[in-house]
């Protein structure tokens, strides 16, 4: 008997056409805990009356049921749910996919600047008295604009070999920089009624998910996901080497500008819709790797899952646990990092 | 098939490192590059594979401008194995060998069946099936080194060229990697390598070019390159070129001589 | 042998060497002190006559008899001191409004801003506001530890004198008896502080009545969303609890987010809204639109959602300040209009024109109000 070890299981797994049992497992967890979730919250709901409501929907029955339960459940549960399960695949995915990349394991989704831009841009909307949508277009505007000013600084700067550290480099100085100007503005906002919304806003929250923004995600979240799903594999011979990966056929510039700008999509989207929430693009594709393997095969799929079903989870707690609502960013990093720290600990060799 | 490299010139940008290199290898052949640290061998054969831009001079396989390939083609005629090194995630050899199919491969396909064999066979070839499920980060240099070989091969090429495949192995690593490199090159695989080592190119080599400082630059048989006065022009230090024999092998061999 | 003595004894050397440096510095200083007030008696002589107040925090502070010029460092104080001696402001804390700026003559509203200290929240310029030498400084609002340990701070600081005010609704009267005291304003201060009496005798009438009968349950909402509410036990919505109505946020703080479904699960009967983008009512729009999620919500279905007054500054919240006094009214006949009838309209104009010498025409009604 093969005593049990992270190597064996990862070994195990791949042999046996892991993806297919991992997802197979992880796909009714998910729509279990979008159950679950959704009988959760502030406002009582029996189980008995979500089937009537649901009743009710499919067979065009009256049952008379309190009006608020379908408020509550359509309205308020139900948006948040689908943008939880949105936004927690975007963040995994994209980290996954920037770790690739970059070929460093400690790499998040924020690295090239998205989410300091997207803060910047839904601060800006704030202060100047956009409306919701405004304020998420910016949001969104100004995350793409942050990474591309990335890109064409790293490529006016960069040398041949040294793509990738350059990359990052200037992705950092972009972060700063916006993060700089969301200070700025959160200075000369009013006290009373924009700094508050600007500093809960930056916090990350899925309070105003409505069906509206759900749908609106939705175009960002496909045209990244999918193209990062089709080239998972390629994105393995990436992550072992740039120069390898050429000489082996792979238009490495190509691929990672593709990588970037769907990347780029997913986190600004996320981001113009629930603010700004740390550490699941860095914790998660990291679990899912101690499961999974590093092969993107399996790695990019069960990352999608595991997002999806941690945030769900937070969110929950997040909006049920007390009357105030805590921000998510709050609650993924007391959960991501103490996590993280322990992850660290039962390290592979592979990557510390 | 028969790579000819012709009056390349290879640098960085506007950067000249070495000009007017010629040289051939035909299949079965095995071409080591020598020549001391700096010299521009690194550079070379970035340039025959694409990796720089040559800023003069032409690289014909059978008589056809490489350059002027597709990057598919050229992945599937060049087979490259770097110096192991080690990769920031653990795959295992298996995967790590299957990259190579990368060159066959679809824009948006991963590796099918067929693929899978013949990462199997390549593994098979170097006899290093056992290592198939071990993780690579987790196994020694010499190990990684032959994972690599295995990998190249799966590129199906024609060439395969070799930074230094022998650094960082223990001697009997060594020796083992070169008989696997005379076993390739028996099946017809054409080989350049580069070295640091003149001995080896006893042990493996049909051709050798030696490179040497002020571009200079002489290719040719073993015999006719590998002499003590080259060798003492290209490395700067006196050397002693040996016979020895058993049985069944002639065997040469240099030494430097030490004060 | 020169040398010799000074390398035996090199340390008492430099130590001798550095006390006499210490020593004729701080002659230095002392004498620079001295030489400086000479000339200060020499042209005004009156003003350096001195009297010691003790603020409502119990700080004896030393100010100068005649007070010309005067400070707010918060906003809840700068209304106070408008309302009572605008001739003696120096400048605001923040930007005022286009819509405010209306109901305040230009001279007092171009008054230069000089941001403010609250709490960790520090955006005064030090100064700009020494080189407008303004006599002494005031804090209204809450009387805590914090505030007189900012106020010792501010005073050490910047050499001015700083006054701690009780800013909370009932003492209102007590405070504009004692700052016009030390102003100089005593008839103007006795008339607001009479009115301010009037208020909260007639308010406290009203509890008693609320009391025996139903208690309205209120959600005060902020924020673009209006998701942002304050508890019972805060400043913030003290108002409420004045009035006689019932926060249904029970505990949290002045500043807490709530989901929508906490609300719905609250059903308040009545909705106060906090709306800052002014005519357009946004939050108000929001909330009762076709489709929103409030609609089911009590105060919703039966039309008792109201956006709260701000002009020129808001009469419940943000600050809190001396304009409750008219929000109060609102207040309880928008709450209960039954128990207390007024004609809001003519309320609101007796008050402008006491407390902000304000006139009011026909269409401000409508800037007030949003009807």
């Amino acid at each position: 008997m093969k005593r049990f070890s992270m190597s064996n299981t990862v070994v195990f797994l791949q042999k046996n056409r892991a993806e297919y049992y991992l997802t197979a497992i992880l796909v009714p967890v998910l729509v279990l805990v979008c159950l679950c979730s959704l009988t959760m919250g502030r406002y009582a709901i029996s189980l008995s009356d979500i089937f009537s409501v649901f009743y009710t929907k499919i067979f065009a029955v009256d049952l008379a049921i309190p009006a608020n339960v379908e408020t509550v459940l359509f309205k308020v549960r139900i948006p948040r749910i689908i943008a939880a399960v949105l936004v927690g695949a975007s963040l995994s995915v994209s980290g996954a996919s920037y770790q690739g990349l970059f070929r460093n394991p400690m790499v998040s989704p924020d690295i090239l600047g998205a989410s300091a831009g997207a803060g910047f841009g839904a601060a800006l909307g704030i202060l100047l008295s956009f409306g919701t949508v405004g304020i998420q277009l910016y949001s969104f505007l100004f995350g793409l604009g942050a990474v591309a000013l990335a890109v064409v600084v790293s490529s006016a700067i960069t040398r041949g070999n040294n793509v990738t550290l350059v990359l990052v480099l200037t992705g950092m100085v972009v972060s700063t920089l916006f993060s700089s100007f969301v200070s700025l503005i959160k200075y000369v906002a009013d006290p009373y009624s924009k700094l508050p919304a600007i500093t809960f806003w930056l916090m990350g929250s899925l309070s105003t998910a409505s069906m509206k923004d759900v749908k609106m995600m939705l175009f960002p979240f496909l045209l990244g996901v999918v193209p990062l799903m089709l080239l998972r594999w390629k994105l393995n011979v990436l992550s072992f080497g740039e120069e390898e990966a050429k000489t082996m056929g792979v238009e490495t510039a190509k691929l990672r500008l593709v990588v970037i700008i769907c990347s780029t999509l997913l986190t600004a989207g996320s981001v113009s819709v629930c603010g700004i929430i740390g550490w699941i693009g860095l914790v998660i594709p990291h679990f899912a790797r101690m499961l999974a393997g590093p092969n993107y095969k399996i790695l990019l799929p069960v990352s999608l899952l595991f997002g999806s079903i941690f945030l769900i989870i937070v969110d929950t707690v997040a909006r049920s646990a007390f009357p105030l609502e805590i921000p998510l960013g709050i609650l993924t990093s007391l959960v991501g990092a103490p996590f993280f720290i322990y992850l660290l600990f039962k390290g592979k060799r592979g990557w510390l | 098939m028969r790579l000819e490299v012709c009056d390349a010139v290879c640098g960085y940008g506007t950067k000249k490192v070495v000009e007017n290199i010629s040289f051939t290898v035909q299949s079965g052949e095995i071409l080591c590059l020598l020549g001391p640290n700096g010299v521009g061998k690194t550079t070379l054969f970035k340039s025959i594979l694409g990796l720089i831009k040559m800023l003069g001079g032409v690289i014909k396989v059978d008589g056809e401008n490489v350059h002027a390939w597709p990057k598919k083609k050229l992945a599937q005629t060049f087979g490259y194995v770097p110096q192991a090194h080690t990769p920031p995630f653990p795959f295992t050899v298996r995967d790590v060998v299957i990259m190579g199919r990368t060159a066959y491969l679809g824009k948006f396909a991963s590796p099918s069946k067929v693929d899978e064999e013949i990462a199997e066979q390549a593994l098979d070839t170097l006899g290093i099936s056992y290592l198939a499920d071990r993780v690579y980060t987790e196994i020694s240099g010499g190990e990684r080194q032959l994972v690599l070989i295995a990998r190249a091969l799966t590129q199906q090429p024609q060439i395969l060229i070799m930074d230094e495949p022998t650094s960082n192995l223990d001697f009997g690593n060594q020796a083992r990697v070169l008989g696997q490199i005379n076993e390739l090159a028996k099946k017809g695989l054409a080989v350049i390598m580069t070295s640091h080592f003149p001995n080896h190119v006893f042990l493996c080599s049909t051709k050798v070019a030696l490179m040497q400082k002020n571009n200079k630059f002489s290719v040719g048989s073993v015999e006719d390159v590998v002499t003590e006065e080259n060798l003492k022009s290209a490395y700067g230090i006196d050397v002693k070129i040996t016979t020895a024999a058993d049985d069944c092998h002639t065997l040469r061999s240099c030494i430097p001589i030490i004060n | 042998m020169l040398r010799k003595f000074y390398l035996k004894n090199k340390h008492w050397i430099a130590s001798t060497f550095v006390l006499l440096l210490v020593i004729i510095l701080m002659a230095g200083c002392g004498s620079r002190e001295t030489s400086s007030e000479p000339g200060n008696s020499k042209q005004e002589n009156n003003e350096l006559e001195t009297c010691i107040v003790t603020d409502h925090a119990g700080r004896e502070v030393e100010i100068p008899a005649k007070v010309e010029k005067v400070f707010a460092i918060g906003p809840i104080g700068s209304i106070f001191l408008y309302t009572l001696a605008p001739e003696k402001m120096i400048g605001w804390n923040n930007e005022l409004s286009d819509s405010a700026r209306e109901f305040i003559p230009e001279e007092y509203a171009n008054l230069p801003v000089l941001g403010r200290w609250a709490g960790a929240d520090v955006t005064g310029n030090v100064e700009e506001i020494l080189k407008l030498a303004p006599d002494i400084m005031i804090n209204v609002g809450s009387i805590t530890q914090e505030w007189v340990d900012l106020t010792d701070q501010i005073q050490e600081q910047t050499g001015i004198p700083v006054l701690n005010i009780d800013g909370s609704f009932f003492e209102i009267a007590n405070s504009y008896g004692f700052l016009a005291d030390i102003l100089g304003v005593e008839e103007r201060g006795s008339l607001l502080a009479a009115y301010a009496t009037d208020v909260i005798k007639s308010i406290e009438d009203l509890r008693e009545r609320v009391e025996t009968g139903t208690q309205r349950t209120v959600y005060y909402g902020s924020g673009e969303q209006g998701l942002s509410t304050s508890s019972r036990e805060s400043i913030n919505a003290e108002m409420l609890e004045i009035i006689g109505a019932k926060n249904v946020a029970e505990s949290g703080g002045g500043n807490m987010e709530v989901t929508i479904e906490q609300i719905i699960t609250w059903n308040p009967d009545v909705i106060l809204i906090s709306d800052t983008s002014g005519a357009e009512r946004k939050v108000y729009q929001m909330i009762t639109a076709e489709d929103s999620p409030w609609e089911n919500i009590a105060a919703v279905n039966n039309n008792r959602v109201y956006t709260i007054p701000n002009l020129p500054f808001d009469w419940i919240n943000r600050p809190p300040s001396v304009m409750r006094l008219i929000g109060a009214k609102w207040l309880a006949h928008t709450l209960y209009p039954d128990l207390y009838p007024i004609d809001i309209r003519d309320e609101v104009k007796e008050f402008m024109k006491l407390f902000f010498n304000y006139e009011l025409k026909v269409d401000d009604f409508e800037k007030i109000f949003h009807e």
